[in-house]
């Protein structure tokens, strides 16, 4: 079919997001690049210098093992909101017109909270006279409330936090490529001799492929650069990227060197996008 | 080949297949025809393991299946919907199933190009099924069910999708396939037309249950149920009065029967080919018993037939075929016709056929009768009409004629 040319109106209605992405996502990355390589006076306030000191030392020492800690966090509640939230969403696409709108409900209505105040929320179910601690005791599977299994501020509590906070954003592309998926193909499939097994390798996993993609990047690009549940859950024991750049804008007043690790994480950004989306035009074709 | 024993599938409050038995032979082209919803389809996904039977046995080849999984039955079945998968190319569409059976790979091979060409696909194995017409999407699901050489092949309205031209020479070319591989068809459909010329036995199915099983020329010309005399072909069903055992009575048109009757009433099957038309001039001087008049009122024009709906002064309605090569008449003009006794075809008072019309009222499929879901009847009237443009409705009209 021959595409359309585009008609002057239909740049115009292209006009206020092109405004829109031009003011919020590229002027203020563009200035993030501009102070990377900058440097500041002792007030905090940044000195227009060219230099590549900040590089050198994001590159050095101990921001290496911040960014891989934040890479292995992610990856880890990537992996695990894929294998939890692929079954689900699975189920929710297969499962008859109404119960499906009243799954995906439930799914969404954690939305309707605010993020801040679920993430609290889950600092009194993990804390040490929390309700899950005090749930443990009276399953008698610890012996007294008085000697809690440490959850709060542990590394388990950020990813429990992480995965809960991102599950939906799994789930709702792989919900989508599900759907789209005929039964018959399926019943094809079966019927040419495939067990269960090989059906679900042969046929639904390729078909859902764009949808596992889209839920990895969906949650390991925002997963990366999360700070709040990482503060609100983790403590003080770990630090992870995002955290480390909000306290370079902040308590440490550095700005440029803020930039810097920002630029960085959104060059490995861009990376996994170009990864990523290459598999899915090759899946494409 | 396939033996069904008594089989039962509900849905909730709807019994889909209400005790059926069937016996399938090796090498038969067989057809379940009915309109949808009639339980046909749900009946091929019993055979091949989609759907579990809550009561009966299914035998394969002698072999109690009742209980195996699709992927365990040595059946294959051609989609409605083709069923490709679309991330795969052609071949690997092909062979697929063979890889299931873990066949070498020159084998997969060599059986996948043999089936290429077999469905003349040759030279299109590395497209994705997306670049393929409809017509070879058709194809490509035939050669992947083929190519697992299936004791049984079932057909799920493999031709509903492809336009009319497309679909006349799929059906030869199928009928064709069938008879050189030697392999049992079990075809669902429910264009009679279809039916009628591909198979070797059809049928009939109504509300869960086999109305008739025979051959394509049984089930037309002698239909043993009201509701086979009215779905398949075109047909005027008169419940008649009878004065004496070989006279019957309807409104004002009275019939010669072909064999006695002792029973007050009868309902009777008179295709519209069976109604010879002559123009009343030349035949008013010879008014005799077998000769009614009626006016024209209606012309329905399908290309190489055209049907006339006829009314009795007495006001009963009739659909005649008009002769071929004869030039179309006026609506209202005067027309006589006689109906020749052997071409009327008792039918048992079976209730089946809600539609039984009230009394003198006649029952052929383009008028409405009442009782019959709306849907059934879209399907009679898209079904029916232009399916004698195929020839073989003009064929059996002239079975009509010369006997």
């Amino acid at each position: 079919m021959p595409t359309k040319r585009p008609t002057i109106l239909s740049y115009l209605l292209m006009l206020p997001i092109a405004i829109w992405l031009a003011a919020f996502v590229i002027a203020p990355a563009a200035i993030m690049v501009v102070y990377s390589f900058c440097t500041r006076d002792e007030l905090g306030e940044v000195v227009y210098q060219f230099t590549t000191d900040n590089y050198h030392r994001a590159l050095a020492g101990v921001y290496w093992s911040i960014f891989l800690r934040s890479i292995e966090l992610a990856a880890l509640t990537t992996a695990l909101c894929l294998l939890i939230g692929y079954p689900a969403a699975y189920f929710i696409a297969r499962s008859s017109p109404r119960t499906r709108s009243t799954l995906l409900l439930l799914v969404m209505i954690p939305f309707w909270t605010s993020f801040l105040i679920r993430a609290y929320a889950w600092m009194t179910i993990l804390k040490d006279q929390g309700l899950l601690n005090a749930s443990l005791t009276w399953a008698k599977l610890i012996p007294s409330i008085m000697n809690p299994t440490a959850l709060l501020y542990t590394p388990t509590a950020v990813l429990i936090g992480m995965v809960y906070s991102y599950l939906p954003f799994m789930m709702l592309p792989i919900y989508v490529s599900a759907e789209k998926l005929d039964p018959s193909l399926i019943e094809a499939a079966m019927d040419l001799g495939a067990p269960p097994l090989s059906v679900f390798r042969r046929v639904i996993l390729p078909l859902t492929r764009p949808g596992i993609y889209a839920g990895i990047l969906l949650v390991f690009v925002p997963a990366i650069g999360m700070f709040a549940i990482q503060d609100l859950l983790g403590g003080a024991s770990h630090i992870y990227i995002g955290t480390a750049i909000t306290n370079q804008f902040g308590l440490a007043r550095d700005m440029p060197f803020g930039a810097t690790l920002g630029v960085l994480l959104m060059l490995l950004f861009i990376l996994s996008f170009a990864l990523l989306g290459r598999r899915q035009a090759v899946w494409n074709d | 080949m396939i033996d069904l024993h008594n089989i039962s599938k509900r849905f909730a409050s709807i019994t889909a297949v209400d005790n059926v038995s069937l016996s399938i032979r090796t090498g038969e082209f067989l057809t379940l025809l009915g309109p949808s919803g009639c339980g046909k389809t749900t009946l091929l996904r019993l055979i091949a393991g989609f759907e579990s039977p809550d009561q009966g046995r299914i035998l394969l080849d002698n072999q109690d299946v009742t209980s195996l999984p699709p992927y365990r039955r040595d059946v294959n079945q051609v989609f409605q919907s083709y069923a490709l998968f679309p991330h795969l190319t052609v071949a690997k569409n092909i062979a697929f199933g063979l890889k299931m059976k873990r066949l070498p790979k020159s084998e997969i091979s060599s059986r996948v190009a043999d089936a290429l060409s077999t469905v003349e696909l040759t030279g299109l194995e590395h497209r994705k099924p997306h670049q393929l017409s409809g017509g070879q999407r058709q194809r490509v699901a035939l050669a992947r069910a083929l190519v697992n050489r299936p004791k049984v092949l079932l057909l799920d309205e493999p031709l509903a999708a492809l336009d009319a031209k497309l679909r006349h020479s799929m059906q030869l070319e199928l009928k064709r396939l069938q008879q050189r591989l030697g392999i049992t068809f079990v075809f669902v459909t429910h264009d009679q037309s279809e039916a009628l010329i591909m198979s070797d036995r059809v049928a009939v199915m109504h509300a869960g249950q086999i109305q008739q099983l025979a051959t394509p020329h049984e089930i037309y010309h002698h239909p043993t149920t009201p509701f086979v005399a009215q779905f398949v072909g075109q047909s005027n069903i008169l419940q008649v009065q009878l004065l004496t055992p070989t006279r019957a009575r309807i409104k004002d048109l009275e019939l010669t029967l072909p064999t006695p009757i002792n029973t007050e009433t009868a309902t009777l099957l008179i295709r519209p080919e069976s109604i010879t038309l002559t123009p009343t001039k030349e035949s008013r001087a010879v008014p005799g018993p077998s000769l009614s008049s009626a006016t024209l009122t209606e012309i329905l024009f399908t290309g190489p037939t055209t049907h006339l709906r006829l009314q009795t002064p007495g006001g009963l309605e009739l659909l005649a075929t008009l002769p071929p090569n004869t030039p179309h008449p006026q609506i209202g003009q005067p027309l006589t016709f006689t109906i020749p006794p052997q071409q009327i075809t008792l039918l048992p008072s079976d209730n089946a056929l809600p539609s039984s019309t009230s009394h003198g009222r006649p029952a052929h499929a383009l008028s409405t009768p009442a009782g019959l879901p709306n849907e059934w009847l879209a399907l009679t009237r898209s079904a029916i009409l232009p399916a004698r443009s195929d020839g073989n409705g003009e064929a059996n009209f002239h079975d009509g004629l010369q006997r």
